[in-house]
């Protein structure tokens, strides 16, 4: 049973306490605040609504998406489980604070903002994914998952506890990532910040997954120090890929047990062209120097440690948990540890 | 609801994504339907050896076997042991209760080895059908509604011993498709670790030149330029070209067309 009631700038909703909900607030382009309230009333409450002209008197008002029937500029719809917010109303200061029961995880897909809106949710304790293009998103107190994606702006998420419920992924295209967790929460971090930097005081230690430990090995990419070692304690991580590109130098085909098959090089290397001329006129240990460091490189090679390639670093907190993917590629990440 | 949908919402509850209200009628028809209880029974079994599946390894299969050949090196030993001390005076009834335990040895030997077989087959029929219901579950939670949960199917398949068509299909749709640009990252992560199978490969390229999300496109130059993947040159050239593209693809794309070529 759901019970709607409108006022001039409030509206109010009752969900019902027997079973989990999900908000959807689609093209909502408005600051938005967001919190947890006890009950199970959804209540929405519209600041500085732009003033309906005296002209539409008498006329029912529509929204881009749909009939406003909230009386606020937004178009409510509740199917099943779902409850879709969709708007229409724009305006300088347009803000919507939004309190929403326990039992409802939220959806905010928004990829069309035009100006740098402001995001904030507090308390929630349900999913949370947000994509919107432009905007600050600031979490407080905070459990997860969360699933955040701007192509703008900076992200701020202060966990009151890790929620090991299901992976957890923040995406920025531009921007920072500040991501607060208290110290004694578990959970496995994936960090790449491109053109910028990590920092923490967080307790977390690199990690060498499977896809790492099947080849512990030291290496060595200097030709005239010709002691390097690999070790394999795991079968190849890909059947039957063992041809590996080297940039600098051209591909190699190489078999953990009997190591290089094939060198073909780089035509012009200048790698190559430094080692020929270190090696000039001793033509064995030129070759010998050759290979050894197309070896070197090959099994210091990206896809030997697959992580990397989508990730600077990966590590965890308290031997792990929850696997937390945090990515701007352009920005940087701050962890901290929380307040205790 | 019939036991079919009932076998789906089983998958569901193992991989965690069911309500209570779904939860209690599902409990509701397991009490009444003795086929779905012992579906259920199996699945949960299926589902606690998951955590057991790393010890799995051939290497405790050979643990069994040489516990095996040690139990008939002891029937051996014990038998010479026993011949040394006997008189003549009851050689050959001792002769003829040697024969009894020399046949009471080979058929436990016999038994041993029997079980040991079976014990590696219920073993290897154990990790089918722990293969099985993973690439189930994986193609249940791509379904959900949740994007942490299509992740989860993500990281799964990552992890997964044999990819199979349906699932592959699966997560190249989900690359290609989902909403969310966090899962298909999680899924284009996923498909890179299959990309020596050269179907996922032509598929990447494809989805690649279709790509219009610059973090899913620095990602997608990434993978070409580590493969190797000459036929994603054009692409390359082509973002480069267009106004349109983002700097931060701009330049991804400037310094993999370099080493590419």
């Amino acid at each position: 049973m759901v019970l709607t009631t409108a006022f001039s700038q409030q509206y109010k909703t009752t969900l019902s306490d027997k079973r989990d909900y999900t908000l959807r607030l689609t093209d909502i382009e408005a600051d938005l605040n967001i919190s947890k309230i006890a009950g199970n009333e959804i209540l929405i409450q519209a600041t500085s609504l732009p003033e309906t002209p005296a002209k539409a008197k008498g006329l029912r008002p529509l929204t881009k998406t749909g009939v406003d029937n909230t009386g606020i500029g937004i178009n409510m719809e509740i199917v099943e489980n779902m409850i879709s917010l969709s708007g229409g109303k724009t305006g300088e200061n347009l803000k919507y604070d939004i309190k929403i029961p326990g039992n409802v995880s939220i959806i905010i897909n928004s990829p069309s903002y035009d100006r740098l809106y402001e995001l904030n949710l507090s308390g929630i304790s349900k999913e949370v994914e947000i994509v919107i293009s432009r905007g600050n998103i600031i979490m407080d107190n905070i459990t997860g998952p969360v699933i955040v994606r701007t192509d703008k702006g900076n992200v701020d998420i202060v966990f009151s506890e890790v929620s090991q419920e299901g992976p957890m992924s923040i995406i920025c295209q531009s921007g920072d990532i500040d991501i607060t967790v208290p110290e004694k929460e578990k959970a496995t971090f994936k960090l790449s910040a491109g053109n910028g930097d990590i920092y923490t005081d967080l307790d977390i230690k690199e990690t060498k997954d499977d896809f790492h430990s099947f080849g512990s090995f030291g290496y060595s990419v200097n030709p005239d120090n010709q002691k390097y070692y690999f070790k394999f304690d795991k079968d190849f991580p890909m059947n039957n890929l063992n041809e590996i590109y080297i940039p600098e130098m051209g591909s190699i085909e190489v078999d953990k047990d009997k190591g290089v098959l094939k060198f073909e090089k780089k035509q012009g290397s200048e790698e190559l062209l430094d080692l020929a001329k270190k090696y000039e006129g001793k033509l064995d240990e030129y070759k010998n120097a050759e290979k050894f460091y197309a070896k070197s490189l090959a099994f210091s090679h990206p896809l030997y440690f697959y992580d990397f390639f989508f990730y600077d670093l990966k590590g965890e907190l308290n031997d792990g948990g929850v696997e937390i993917a945090v990515k701007t590629e352009n920005g940087n990440i701050y962890l901290r540890k929380g307040n205790p | 609801m019939n036991c079919k949908d009932y076998s789906e919402l089983m998958i569901e509850c193992f991989a965690g994504d069911i309500n209570n209200n779904v939860l209690k009628k599902l409990m509701g028809h397991l009490d009444v339907c003795s086929d779905c209880r012992n579906e259920y029974q199996q699945l949960e079994e299926i589902n606690k050896s998951f955590d057991l599946l790393p010890d799995l390894k051939l290497g405790s299969i050979s643990d069994i076997y040489q516990n095996h050949d040690s139990v008939q090196e002891l029937t051996e030993k014990r038998q010479r042991r026993g011949f040394k001390h006997i008189s003549r005076k009851i050689l050959i009834p001792a002769g003829v209760a040697a024969s009894i335990i020399l046949f009471l040895a080979g058929f436990l030997a016999g038994r041993i080895q029997k079980e040991n077989n079976l014990k590696y087959q219920e073993i290897a029929a154990l990790r089918s059908e722990v293969n099985e219901t993973k690439n189930l579950m994986i193609l249940s939670l791509l379904k959900q509604q949740s994007a942490s949960k299509r992740i989860q199917a993500a990281s799964y398949a990552e992890k997964l011993e044999d990819l199979q068509p349906e699932v592959m299909d699966a997560l190249l749709q989900s690359l290609n498709t989902d909403q969310s640009t966090n899962v298909r990252l999680a899924s284009l992560e996923a498909l890179s670790k299959y990309t020596d199978n050269p179907f996922i490969r032509t598929e990447l390229v494809k989805a690649f030149d279709q790509e219009s999300d610059p973090v899913i496109q620095v990602n997608m130059i990434n993978l070409m330029v580590l493969l190797n993947e000459k036929s994603s040159a054009q692409i390359l050239q082509r973002l480069l070209d267009d106004d349109n593209t983002e700097l931060i693809v701009k330049d991804q794309a400037r310094k993999g067309l370099k080493t590419l070529l």
